[in-house]
């Protein structure tokens, strides 16, 4: 298991206050956060940079969620990738299930916490 | 302690006493005492009656000394009169400290014994200000206890500050004490301990308090600028000190202490001016202070900032609050409707509605009346009223329906008592507030205003009410408006919002379509019965030819009297498994287990002669068939006597299954579409908030608590405003959104649309017309009725069948034509095809042409339907607009 601060985690949401609040959420928990607007922002985030952990909005314009996680997947299998989306149908959607975690959005981000942790035991 | 001050006590008179024995052996000696912070000598226990003085030249060399020994022309001063003498000097010291020295005047040398008795003095002198110190510290210690418990834990500004300097004041011995304090370059004092007279009141800011407050300051009286600066009575101050007071690196003012207090009997101090040690101890308590003024602040704005955000919290919870409110009274009213389509009984509509406006399970009013149009004389009259109590008694009378509009049916069963009042009628002819409702189908809302303002109108509907607020709600039927609702809120105090009043309306079209119904089902058993009475069985038989019996998809049995069969067709032989001429002649009660309860039914509608229609029915031999099944008599012609039935059965499983298969999973999708999408919208903007929330209570820095505040208006402003879109369906658009639109452009764009879907069932889509007509409006609500009728013009277009669109410019309005070649609508739908929740396809919420209509006459418009045999005709007129009246106005010009 990495050290907790040299951690890598990207969050791939369209919402601009989402995004904030997950930083802030997360880099206090040690992390280094990198964000990105849409799927085409987060691609190049992620050539750029060793991401360890990917947090993905489903429903976005342009690229969508489950396309992104597709092509993360594809070129680094290890990365750990989260759905963090407001709908629960996509639950039952097979191309969802290429993601390690799936997350509803709430209020508590202990889950998403709790989850992020559990992946990089 | 008091054994301190006595030890000190004894001790200076133990010096005194060896410093005199000194004297009678050797008379004229004076001994100094060293002030170590300005290393200046000053005489004890003076020989004359004035102290000498050292300056500080002679200080110097005199300490110089290493060793006692003969020194002339020592200069002195008395009272500023110089004088120079010769004397043998011994330095009084004890452990390596010098403390003093004593001289001997006149003297060039000293005997032992003298000297064993100087080195004791310099030990008592030395013991003495160890002595002093040590109890100083211990008094100042215990003061400074007290103040860490004030700067601790005192939450008042002004105490703190009042609480610090009395403290101050005391520690450092100083009689007066004052705080300046800074503010646009201006000192003001701000508090003075104990000196109100000599302090300067306010001090402008410049070089010489600039001094003071770039890095503190203390001196003697002797530096003559500053102390004429600071005080009023110079003369009264001898010496003070004085801090620069900073809170978080910014200059706040500063402090002054000045004059300490002298003739302590408990003290031993060379000098009685302040020193650096003062000024020391004032700058600690000062850093202190600041510690303590800042903590103060920051709880300060911390309260106000858990207040904000627990104001905000409460906003938030309202809104969801309303929002609660709002879909629970949605559900109601749907409930309501639901009840009302159950029914089609004029009196039960009516009982229905009363107890659902005044039932706690529904809109909870406090009284609701029903008043019933009397044409003739164009009035009300009040015909049943329910008060909310009379229809709590009912509720506990019946049992609790888990299902509202169940209840609703079950108590409408129930008569209601009639108004006893009578001659309370209203007259709504010449009333112009009544009039309104009665022609124009509009709701009244009566307040405590209007009243005032038109109270000649209304003073006859308060004699059926006391309410200091109403609402008139017009219930119509197909002939217009048939009665009046009253209405009554529960609380007196309480304002209908506008929320409410638009529930009401909505309800109200429900109302009017169940009332429509009803009519319109009396008619129809009126006209049935009459034909009942006309039919004579030789027309039934000539009408029935046997070949036509024997073809139809239907099964069918005659039976006579006895309920033997005389006759059946091909589809009966099938379903009963038997052949006709097995059939014929057989008893029907053979056949039993297929036809089951069919057999009763025929024997009583032979007994009754009432024919029997049962729809969607199962039977038990034929599991998971169902049937139509129609039960009819035999009349003999001209007699009414019955001869016997004819048994009707239908299969329709093929239809019954698609039907309800296809009306479940749309509801389905449709409900389940929207709660997602709702869900998203709201679900985003409630993760924001709640996790800022959560960590609104971990962060203490000021600048993430404003950005999180912003972050939380911002989110809490996107619920309202989804709110706001939910409740917004029936707002009108603001005149802002209106521009001038061209109709021919808008119908093209549209058509491009649509073309694809046209020519998959094979239909032709046509648009003729002239551009440049415009209407003046707002482009997307039109087009919105546009692609309607688009799609309902393709949608009633058999495959090769052509649709055509034409624009033109008719009797001053832009007209839009929308033409079909599909079958013809039948007269008495054509007639009812824009009222809401009018449909008769099988899928479709029934609003398409309502909203149509709607939007049309928003734009004072209108929309019209025409159909026959060849055609339907869809027309929509709009007022021409914007361009179109400037290049009338333009030819008009240039042909002049």
């Amino acid at each position: 298991m990495k050290k907790k601060n040299l951690v890598k985690i990207l969050i791939v949401d369209d919402e601009e206050n989402m995004r904030f609040l997950l930083k802030e959420e997360l880099e206090e928990e040690g992390y280094i956060v990198y964000d990105a607007a849409s799927g085409e922002e987060a691609l190049k985030i992620f050539n750029n940079n060793e991401i360890d952990v990917a947090t993905i909005d489903i429903e976005m314009p342009g690229m969508d969620g489950r396309e992104l996680a597709g092509k993360l997947r594809k070129e680094q299998p290890e990365i750990k990738i989260l759905f963090l989306t407001a709908y629960s149908h996509y639950r039952h959607d097979l191309s969802s299930w290429a993601a390690d975690e799936y997350i509803v959005k709430s209020a508590d981000l202990n889950e998403l916490k709790n989850k992020i942790k559990k992946l990089l035991k | 302690m008091y054994i301190a001050k006595s030890l000190i006590n004894h001790q200076r008179e133990e010096l005194r006493k060896a410093i005199y024995d000194i004297r009678t052996i050797s008379p004229d000696c004076s001994v100094f005492l060293l002030e170590e912070y300005r290393r200046r000598l000053s005489e004890y226990l003076p020989l004359k009656n004035k102290p000498y003085k050292m300056k500080e030249k002679e200080t110097k060399r005199l300490l110089g000394l290493k060793t006692d020994g003969y020194i002339e022309k020592i200069r002195t001063n008395i009272e500023d009169r110089e004088i120079i003498k010769d004397g043998y000097v011994f330095p009084l010291v004890y452990k390596d400290n010098l403390v003093g020295i004593c001289i001997h005047w006149g003297k060039k040398e000293i005997n032992n014994n003298i000297k064993i008795r100087l080195d004791d003095i310099g030990r008592k002198i030395s013991l003495l200000k160890n002595l002093s110190e040590g109890y100083e510290a211990i008094r100042q210690l215990d003061l400074l206890k007290q103040l860490t418990e004030v700067l601790e834990t005192e939450s008042n500004m002004e105490q703190l500050i009042q609480n610090t300097m009395e403290l101050t004041r005391k520690i450092m011995r100083v009689r007066y004490f004052a705080f300046y304090s800074l503010k646009e370059h201006e000192l003001t004092l701000k508090k003075a301990v104990n000196a109100n007279d000599i302090f300067s009141e306010s001090l402008f800011f410049d070089d010489l308090p600039g001094r003071i407050c770039s890095g503190g300051y203390f001196l003697s009286s002797a530096n003559k600028d500053l102390v004429d600066y600071l005080f009023q009575d110079r003369e009264k101050v001898r010496s003070f000190v004085a801090a620069p007071f900073n809170v978080n690196n910014n200059l706040e003012g500063f402090f002054v202490a000045a004059e300490r207090s002298s003739g302590i009997e408990e003290e031993f101090r060379v000098h009685n001016h302040l020193d650096e040690k003062d000024f020391e101890t004032l700058d600690d308590v000062l850093t202190r202070l600041s510690i303590a003024v800042n903590r103060i602040r920051l709880t300060k704005q911390l309260e106000k900032e858990v207040e904000k955000l627990s104001k905000l919290k409460e906003s938030n919870e309202n809104l969801i609050e309303f929002q609660r409110n709002q879909l629970f009274r949605l559900n109601i009213l749907h409930k309501i409707s639901q009840a009302l389509r159950r029914s089609l009984d004029r009196e039960k509509i009516i009982r229905m509605i009363l107890i659902s406006m005044t039932s706690p399970s529904g809109l909870g009013f406090n009284k609701a009346v029903f008043l019933k149009l009397e044409e003739k004389t164009m009035s009300f009259i009040p015909e049943y009223a329910v008060t909310s109590e009379f229809e709590r008694k009912i509720e506990d009378e019946y049992p609790v329906f888990g299902d509202f509009s169940q209840y609703l049916i079950e108590v409408s069963e129930r008569e209601l008592e009639k108004f006893e009042e009578l001659d309370q009628r209203i007259f709504y002819s010449g009333n112009p507030l009544l009039e309104r409702v009665v022609l124009r189908k509009r709701m009244l809302h009566v307040t405590r205003r209007l009243k005032q303002m038109r109270n000649d109108e209304l003073f006859q509907i308060e004699r059926i009410t006391d309410s200091d607020e109403y609402v008139i709600l017009p219930l119509s039927g197909e002939r217009g408006v048939e009665g009046l609702l009253l209405l009554e809120p529960k609380a007196k105090e309480v304002d209908l919002s506008s929320s409410e009043l638009q529930l009401l309306e909505l309800l109200s079209d429900s109302v009017d379509i169940s009332l429509e119904l009803s009519e319109r089902y009396q008619r129809i058993l009126d006209i049935s019965s009459s034909l009942q009475k006309e039919r004579n069985i030789s027309n039934y038989y000539r009408y029935f030819a046997e070949n036509i019996i024997q073809s139809l998809d239907a099964s069918i049995t005659v039976v006579d009297k006895e309920m033997t069969i005389t006759e059946c067709n091909r589809r009966c032989e099938q379903l009963l498994e038997e052949d006709r001429k097995d059939l014929v002649g057989k008893h029907i009660e053979n056949y039993g287990d297929k036809l089951g309860d069919i057999i009763p039914l025929t024997s009583d509608v032979i007994n009754s002669g009432e024919r029997v229609t049962l729809s969607d029915h199962t039977l038990d031999y034929f599991d998971e068939r169902v049937f139509d099944i129609r039960v009819v008599p035999l009349i003999r012609y001209g007699n009414n006597i019955i001869d016997g039935a004819v048994i009707a059965l239908n299969d329709v499983t093929r239809r019954y299954y698609l039907e309800t298969d296809l009306k479940k999973r749309e509801k389905l999708a449709a409900l389940g579409e929207m709660s997602a999408k709702v869900a998203h919208e709201i679900r985003n903007p409630i993760a924001v908030i709640g996790g800022l929330v959560e960590r609104l209570s971990k962060v203490k820095d000021t600048e993430k608590v404003r950005k999180y505040s912003e972050i939380l208006r911002k989110e809490i402003k996107r619920l309202e405003g989804i709110a706001n879109e939910i409740l917004g369906y029936s707002r009108k658009p603001k005149k802002e959104e209106y521009k001038t639109t061209d109709v021919y452009k808008l119908c093209k764009e549209v058509m491009e649309e649509y073309r694809d879907q046209a020519a998959k069932k094979n239909v032709l889509l046509n648009l003729q017309g002239d551009s440049e007509i415009y209407f003046y409006g707002n482009k997307d609500r039109m087009r919105q009725v546009i692609i309607n009728l688009v799609q309902n013009s393709i949608e009633a277009s058999e495959p090769g069948g052509d649709v055509r669109i034409l624009v033109s410019k008719n009797n001053g309005m832009a007209q839009i034509e929308f033409i079909n070649s599909g079958k013809k609508i039948p007269g008495e739908i054509s007639k009812r095809i824009f009222e809401p929740f009018f449909t008769t396809k099988s899928f479709g919420t029934g609003l398409g042409l309502s909203v149509c209509k709607t939007i049309v006459e928003d734009h004072g418009g209108n929309i019209d339907v025409d159909s026959n045999d060849k055609r339907t005709r869809f027309t929509v007129s709009l007022p021409l607009g914007g361009l179109n009246n400037e290049k009338e106005k333009l030819s008009k010009n240039t042909d002049r």
